[in-house]
C-alpha cells in the first residue's frame, strides 16, 4: 500500500493556464504569426467565443504551453492507481465486460415480473427496477393521491406480497438488482431483502444498488417526503445496516445525473453530488461507523451529455477529486473508500421527441465519453428506455419524419443508455478490508433485525 | 387607465416532480405581459380548481408527464364546471399519447401542447383565445 500511499503526497497538478500567464513555445507563436493570422484574415472565426456546453471557454489550440511542469507520471497517474483519474481498474473492458441492464417497471408486479425474466431470458445478469409514481412517493396504489398513477412509469408495490411477485421465480442469489427508490429506500430495500431471504440467499452474498440519494431530490428531483434531517437518519440507517449484513450492497448511489436533468452545468453537476457524497460521509461517521467500512459501499451516478471531452474530464475530475478528499479530509486508509465508483445514464432532456434518430446518434456519443477513454469503474451498459411506454418497447416503424410518432413512443424506443459501476462484489477485492473488522456477525433475519431494533429503541 | 393583464394558473398536478417545463411555460407567460401564478408540486384537482377561483384566473395551464391525464383532467373539467368556471381557458402541455387528444379535448381542455411548441406559440394561442375588450 506504501506505493499508493505514494500517490497521494503528489504536487498538486496545475491549475488552468490563465491566456496572461501562457508562455506559447516560439514555433507557436511563429504559427499563430505566419499561419493562423492570415488564415483568420481571410476568413475569420464563425463566432467571437467557442465554449462547451456548459458554457466553459474553449481555446482555439491547446499545446503544452498549457500544462507547463506537467508530468503524466505524476499528474495523471494509470489506471487502477490513485488518483485513479484514469479509472479506477487497471485494464477495464479488456477484462471484464460491462453488465448489461435494461431499466424495467411498468404495471403491476406481475406485468413487471413477466418482463424481468424475459430480460434474464435474453442473458442479462442484472435487473434495474422502475417504481411509479406512488411507490416512489411512499403511497399505496389505492391511495386518493396515487389515481391515475399506479402502474405508469414504473411498477407498483404496496406490499411485501407484491415484491413477491416481481421477483418470482428470479434468483436474487444469483441476479443483481438495481432499484432506482428514494424516500421509501429503506422500506423497499427491507422487502427486497425479506423476499431474498425467503428465498434463501445469503444477505452477506447478494448485490445490488439502492439509489437512496435523498439529498439530489431536495436538490433536483423532488421526490422527497420527510424534512432532510429524519430522512439523513433513514439512509444513514441503511448504511449501518448494509456494512452489517450486506456488504456487497451498494447501500446508495449518490446522484448528478437528476441535477444536471434539472438545468445544470457538468461543474455544477460535480460540485453538488460530490459535496452530497461528502455529507453521507460525514452523517456515516457521526454515527459512529468507521469510514473505511461503510464508503466503499458507496457509489456514484453521474451524466452524460453532449460535450464528449467535457464529460471525460469531468469523470476524470469525480475521481481525482473523491480520491483526495477521502485521504485528506477523512483521513481513509481503505483503496477501497478512495476508488470513486460510478454509473451513468445518457443525457434524457438532450434527447428530442421531434428527431428519433438524431437521439441516437447523441446517446452513441454521450455513451462513448464515458466508455471509451480509459474510463472508469467497470461499467454496465443498458439500452435504457427514458420511460418505458410498454412493458417491452420495441422500435417504431414509422418514418422517423412523421409527426405521428408519439413522444412516448419515440421515448421509449430510442430510449439513453445507462451505463453503471460493478459493485466491488463482482470484482475480486483488493484488499481484505471488508473482514478485517474481524467477525462477522451472525447473519441475521428481517424478523431478528427488527426486533433488535425495537430493543434498541425501546431500551434508549 | 391600466390594462387588464391576462392572469394564468400554472399547475403541476399528480405526484410527478419534474418541473422544469412547467417553469419554463409560467416565466414565458410573464415574459409575454401575463400575470402568472405557479402552484408548485403535486397539487389534487381540487387543489387546482380552488386556486383557479381565488386567483379569478382566465386561463389553467396543466403541465403532465407521468401518463395520469385522462384522470386528472376530466376531474378538474369536473370540479371547474361544479365551480361556474366553465369560461376559463384549460390548456395542458407534456407528454400526451396523441391518440388520448381527442377524448381530452371531449372534455373541454382547450388545448394540448406537445414536446417541441415553441412557447411564442402558447403565448399567440392564449392571446388569441382570451381577449380583454
Amino acid at each position: 500500500m506504501s506505493e499508493q500511499s505514494k500517490g497521494t503526497t503528489q504536487a498538486p497538478a496545475p491549475a488552468e493556464i490563465s491566456p496572461v500567464d501562457r508562455a506559447p513555445s516560439a514555433k507557436e507563436q511563429a504559427w499563430k504569426k505566419n499561419t493562423l493570422r492570415p488564415a483568420l484574415e481571410k476568413s475569420p472565426e464563425r463566432q467571437p467565443e467557442f465554449t462547451t456546453i456548459s458554457g466553459h471557454p474553449i481555446r482555439r489550440l491547446y499545446s503544452r504551453a498549457d500544462l507547463p511542469n506537467w508530468d503524466p507520471d505524476r499528474d495523471l497517474g494509470f489506471p487502477g492507481e490513485p488518483p485513479y483519474t484514469r479509472g479506477i481498474h487497471s485494464a477495464m473492458h479488456r477484462s471484464r465486460l460491462w453488465t448489461m441492464r435494461q431499466f424495467a417497471g411498468f404495471g403491476t408486479a406481475e406485468d413487471t415480473n413477466q418482463r424481468f425474466r424475459y430480460l434474464l431470458a435474453q442473458g442479462q445478469t442484472g435487473l434495474s427496477t422502475a417504481f411509479d409514481l406512488p411507490t416512489l412517493m411512499g403511497y399505496d396504489s389505492d391511495h386518493a393521491l396515487s389515481e391515475g398513477e399506479v402502474g405508469k412509469c414504473g411498477v407498483a408495490i404496496s406490499s411485501l406480497a407484491d415484491m413477491e411477485v416481481l421477483f418470482d421465480k428470479i434468483p436474487l442469489a444469483n441476479v443483481t438488482t438495481s432499484m432506482t427508490i428514494n424516500s421509501p429506500a429503506a422500506v423497499i430495500w427491507a422487502m427486497y431483502l425479506a423476499v431474498a431471504e425467503k428465498q434463501g440467499a445469503d444477505w452477506r452474498k447478494i448485490s445490488g444498488t439502492l439509489q437512496n440519494d435523498i439529498l439530489k431530490e431536495y436538490i433536483a428531483q423532488k421526490e422527497y417526503i420527510y424534512p432532510p434531517e429524519p430522512s439523513m437518519r433513514l439512509v444513514i440507517d441503511t448504511f449501518e445496516f448494509g456494512v452489517k449484513n450486506t456488504p456487497k450492497f451498494n447501500t446508495i448511489s449518490i446522484s448528478g445525473y437528476h441535477i444536471r436533468e434539472a438545468g445544470s452545468t457538468a461543474i455544477q453537476e460535480l460540485a453538488f453530488t460530490l459535496r452530497d457524497g461528502l455529507e453521507y460521509v460525514e452523517w456515516g461517521m457521526r454515527r459512529g461507523l468507521d469510514v473505511d467500512q461503510f464508503v466503499p459501499q458507496l457509489s456514484f451516478f453521474f451524466n452524460a451529455h453532449n460535450d464528449f471531452f467535457e464529460e471525460i474530464a469531468k469523470y476524470r475530475a469525480a475521481r481525482r477529486i473523491w480520491h483526495k478528499t477521502m485521504i485528506a479530509r477523512y483521513k481513509s486508509k481503505n483503496p477501497r473508500s478512495w476508488a470513486l465508483r460510478f454509473h451513468t445514464q445518457t443525457a434524457g432532456c438532450s434527447l428530442t421527441a421531434q428527431q428519433p434518430y438524431n437521439n441516437v446518434v447523441r446517446t452513441a456519443i454521450q455513451a462513448l465519453a464515458r466508455s471509451s477513454p480509459r474510463p472508469s469503474p467497470c461499467a454496465r451498459s443498458k439500452l435504457l428506455p427514458t420511460k418505458p411506454a410498454s412493458p417491452i418497447p420495441s422500435i417504431p416503424s414509422a418514418d422517423p419524419t412523421s409527426s405521428k410518432l408519439s413522444p412516448t413512443k419515440s421515448n421509449a424506443a430510442l430510449g439513453n443508455i445507462s451505463i453503471e459501476s460493478t459493485p466491488w462484489a463482482a470484482w475480486s477485492p483488493p484488499s481484505s478490508a471488508a473482514t478485517r473488522s474481524g467477525k462477522s456477525p451472525k447473519p441475521l433475519t428481517v424478523t431478528r433485525w427488527l426486533s433488535t431494533k425495537k430493543k434498541k429503541s425501546s431500551s434508549a | 387607465m391600466l390594462e387588464k393583464k391576462i392572469r394564468v394558473l400554472i399547475a403541476k398536478p399528480g405526484l410527478d416532480g419534474h418541473d422544469r417545463g412547467a417553469k419554463i411555460i409560467a416565466r414565458a407567460l410573464r415574459d409575454a405581459g401575463m400575470e402568472v401564478v405557479y402552484t408548485g408540486l403535486r397539487q389534487t384537482p381540487e387543489m387546482i380548481a380552488s386556486a383557479a377561483v381565488q386567483e379569478d384566473v382566465d386561463v389553467i395551464g396543466l403541465s403532465i408527464l407521468s401518463g395520469a391525464h385522462n384522470t386528472i383532467c376530466p376531474q378538474l373539467m369536473k370540479l371547474l364546471h361544479d365551480k361556474g368556471m366553465s369560461d376559463v381557458t384549460v390548456l395542458v402541455g407534456g407528454i400526451i399519447p396523441e391518440a388520448d387528444i381527442p377524448a381530452l379535448k371531449q372534455s373541454g381542455i382547450a388545448e394540448i401542447f406537445l414536446p417541441g411548441t415553441s412557447t411564442q406559440d402558447i403565448v399567440d394561442f392564449i392571446h388569441k383565445r382570451v381577449a380583454h375588450p
